[in-house]
């Protein structure tokens, strides 16, 4: 099966493309070189001068997992009240915040959005997380699993192994779980709420094992670089929300030594205590940090104004926002001993001078933030909002007007006290192309996903150039997986299978008798039923595998 | 203007779902606009008139429903105004968050029968399902205004969560009747099932028959004569089932849950 797009504006940063007037040829799944003249094209759309982009990915997005489930479960009247019925292609479900698999699937589609990746999966619930991503239809995934608070790398760590130990159990446990990349949540954080500390900063000792989340948190770091996975340590820090937490995170910054790290959602992290309410921006203090040090990136999470919920496994920060539940409900529970879950609905609230001023914390983080490469377009989905809102997001991000004129309807006071007005910046196509796109596929060490250039999967999606970016953003006009017109015009037309990634580096396995005596003592099941094989993942396809920095 | 009758087809099959349907949406439509109304039969949303035969006629603002040979749910449900008449059984949800108007069926009505209601009347004249006035899933919030009045028996839950409004049972009530409840009444003229008023708050329950022993957490408080009792009478009106067949006044009093402060009672007529 042959393909041309004739006459686009291909948006193409990986391969130095901005605006280039370009064909591209698509055979059977792939993108390719320019067929020699008589070759047989079987479907030729004639773009007439939209916009061509690759399928754009969502660094870090909830989308599956037993936080998500519970969350479902919490917010069942979302579901009652938003049922999406089978139409056509689309066997649909049920959601907005908390989206079934198939919406989740539908909706990203449909945005143009060929892949998403889970960011918080716990080792006990991987094989869990993996089935439900093998029923999100369309889109690939893959998952982030969350070490810091495991019983097993804190005893390693309080008993002084050598980093060579801690590369390998990480690497094991990657490797067990199918993981895409290591994510660490409140490092040491959640052991310490089992032992009633409810708050745990950088520097301080847990209270279990005398480890600070800085030891934690640099030790995962170097595990990783050493693995050589090609997304460094994927970071939740310490004290998520708490006034005052620019300067954790700039320490966290600190910590790093040098490493690479990605800071998560680091808009719920640039908090400072300025002003008569104890609350302002911290952004630009972080924004600096972040354009002069070159190995962190950062995802915003920008919150979105409306009802959503969030599902962390921080339970020490959830428990803390659980009276500021809307409508007033929550759970939190332990995970298997290991890791934890706090869920807490939310609605953010333009008029509430702590949410307009998050509101615009986020932007400005997008907006200071010089470098597109190291700073990646996330709500961290559903917690600051649902990503079906990155439409509107562009258009704050590429239009001042609009910017403003929405900076003008929150509370007085936040617009007072956030420099966002004089901000002018506005992003360019090709920016946002790179931030949604070659970006994130360069961060998780997809070779052949967020760009166009030969050899590349035929994620290709077509925009009509219009000058409101919402709609622009919300509705592309075509939407291709693997070369399969999957979405045209906002609505699925072909609902195909995803592929899961995950990474397998090299590791010494002797590990895996360390490994294997903890789950017998301690856990109660075998290591090697925990471990969860290439054939349980979608459906028995198997992962699409990617191999560490360097092997190629 | 006239009302409508709806008589099912041979052959629906799978739970309907008739949510679109209060006659204050059909006032002012034709017979052929009715039948462009989309509900959702078997999970699929199909135009009302592949599903029924829709006649005009009856009194105005007044649906006729025949629902013999299958399953309709959400009737009524989020009604403002008008009536709506079940010939046969309810399914789910019958008059849920009813807002007002009436909701009466001749038979059985499933679970959440005026769950979260606010105004309005749901007569029942079979029995009810679990959660009967109580809370729409995940809700925190049962019925907040209206009455319920049911011929049968109800099954576990009427009332829970209940806020205001009154739920009168003419037969038994199942287990946890009035469970956490926060204010309003519940009046089961039969006996009512384990944990009558757990962790309830506020609020009346008014059972024609005693427990076997006092609900854990209660306590006897004796008997008293209460005017509160025929106000209660007089305030229900019709239809009042087995709350206005024989006058009321002298009643044994059980207060608690003591361990959310005891403000609740139970009341037992003598």
């Amino acid at each position: 099966m042959r393909i041309r797009f004739r006459n686009g504006r291909v948006y193409d940063p990986a391969n130095g493309r901005e605006d280039a007037t370009a064909d591209i040829h698509v055979l059977d799944g792939r993108v390719v070189e320019a067929p020699g003249p008589g070759e047989r094209i079987d479907e030729e759309h004639d773009l007439g001068g939209r916009i061509v982009m690759p399928g754009a990915i969502d660094i870090h997005s909830h989308i599956a997992g037993g936080k998500m489930n519970l969350a479902r479960m919490l917010m069942s009247e979302e579901h009652h009240a938003t049922i999406v019925p089978a139409e056509g292609a689309c066997l649909c479900g049920s959601g907005i915040v908390t989206p079934s698999t198939h919406v989740t699937g539908c909706r990203y589609a449909e945005m143009g959005y060929t892949a998403a990746f889970e960011p918080a999966m716990l080792g006990s619930n991987a094989r869990h997380a993996h089935l439900e991503m093998a029923d999100i239809p369309i889109i690939d995934t893959g998952g982030y699993l969350v070490l810091g608070s495991d019983d097993l790398l804190l005893d390693l760590l309080a008993r002084g192994e050598r980093p060579e130990t801690i590369r390998d159990y990480v690497g094991w446990m990657l490797t067990a779980t199918q993981s895409m990349a290591i994510k660490t949540v409140n490092p040491g954080g959640i052991n310490a709420f089992k032992y009633n500390a409810r708050r745990l900063d950088l520097d301080e000792a847990g209270p279990r094992y005398g480890l600070t989340p800085r030891a934690i948190l640099t030790a995962l770091a170097r595990a990783v670089h050493d693995l050589g996975l090609p997304h460094p340590l994927h970071v939740h820090g310490c004290n998520l929300g708490v006034p005052g937490n620019v300067a954790t995170t700039l320490d966290t910054i600190g910590a790093a030594a040098g490493l690479p790290l990605h800071l998560t959602h680091v808009q719920f992290h640039s908090y400072d205590t300025e002003g008569d309410r104890r609350f302002s921006s911290g952004a630009a203090r972080i924004a600096e940090a972040v354009n002069r040090t070159p190995t962190l990136s950062v995802d915003v999470g920008q919150i979105v104004f409306g009802q959503t919920v969030t599902a962390s496994a921080d339970t020490m920060t959830q428990r803390g926002t659980a009276p500021l539940a809307h409508p007033r409900k929550w759970a939190a529970m332990d995970i298997e001993c290991d890791a934890g879950c706090g869920v807490v609905p939310f609605r953010y609230r333009d008029k509430s001078f702590v949410n307009a001023l998050q509101w615009a914390i986020g932007l400005e983080l997008f907006l200071l933030i010089e470098d597109p490469w190291r700073v990646f377009l996330t709500t961290d989905h559903p917690n600051g909002g649902p990503f079906t809102s990155y439409p509107e997001l562009i258009r704050l991000l590429m239009d001042r007007d609009y910017r403003l004129a929405r900076l003008a309807e929150i509370h007085p006071e936040a617009s007072a006290h956030t420099t966002l007005g004089s901000i002018a910046r506005e992003y360019t196509l090709a920016e946002i192309a790179i931030m949604t796109r070659a970006a994130p596929a360069r961060s998780l060490g997809l070779r052949d996903r967020g760009h166009l250039g030969p050899g590349a999967a035929a994620d290709v999606v077509v925009y009509d150039d219009l000058p409101d970016r919402r709609a622009m953003f919300e509705r592309p006009r075509m939407v291709f997986k693997d070369g399969v017109l999957v979405a045209r015009d906002g609505r699925t037309v072909t609902v195909t299978k995803g592929s899961t990634h995950v990474v397998r580096p090299g590791f010494d396995d002797a590990i895996g008798r360390v490994v294997a005596r903890h789950f017998e003592e301690r856990i109660g099941i075998k290591a090697k039923h925990f471990a969860i094989s290439d054939d349980e993942i979608r459906g028995g396809d198997g992962p699409v595998r990617h191999g560490a920095r360097g092997q190629g | 203007m006239t009302g409508f009758t709806l008589q099912p087809r041979a052959g629906v099959a799978g739970p309907v779902e008739l949510l679109a349907l209060a006659p204050g949406r059909l006032r002012g439509l034709g017979a052929d606009a009715v039948r462009r109304i989309v509900v959702t039969v078997g999970g699929l949303p199909v135009p009302l008139g592949d599903a029924f035969d829709v006649a005009e006629g009856g009194d105005e603002d007044t649906l006729v429903l025949r629902t013999e040979g299958f399953r309709a749910d959400g009737i009524g449900q989020g009604m403002a105004e008008g009536r709506i008449v079940v010939q046969g059984d309810a399914g789910d949800r019958l008059g849920a968050r009813l807002r007002g108007g009436q909701v009466t069926v001749e038979g059985r009505a499933g679970s959440h029968a005026g769950a979260a209601m606010a105004g309005g009347i749901v007569e029942i004249l079979g029995d009810a399902g679990d959660f009967l006035g109580a809370a729409m899933p995940a809700e925190p919030r049962g019925m907040t205004g209206g009455l319920i009045s049911v011929r049968g028996s109800a099954g576990a839950r009427a009332g829970e969560r209940m806020r205001r409004g009154t739920i009168i049972v003419d037969g038994a009530a199942g287990e946890f009747c009035g469970a956490f409840m926060v204010a309003g009444t519940v009046a089961a003229g039969g006996a009512c099932g384990a944990h009558a008023g757990y962790g309830m708050r506020r609020g009346t329950l008014l059972l024609g028959r005693a427990p076997a022993a006092a609900p854990e957490g209660f306590v006897d408080a004796g008997s008293h004569d209460w005017v509160f009792l025929s106000l209660l009478q007089r305030h229900v009106g019709e239809p009042s089932g087995w709350l206005g067949s024989r006058p009321l006044a002298r009643a044994r009093r059980l207060i608690g849950d003591m361990a959310e402060g005891g403000r609740g009672e139970i009341l037992i007529p003598e």
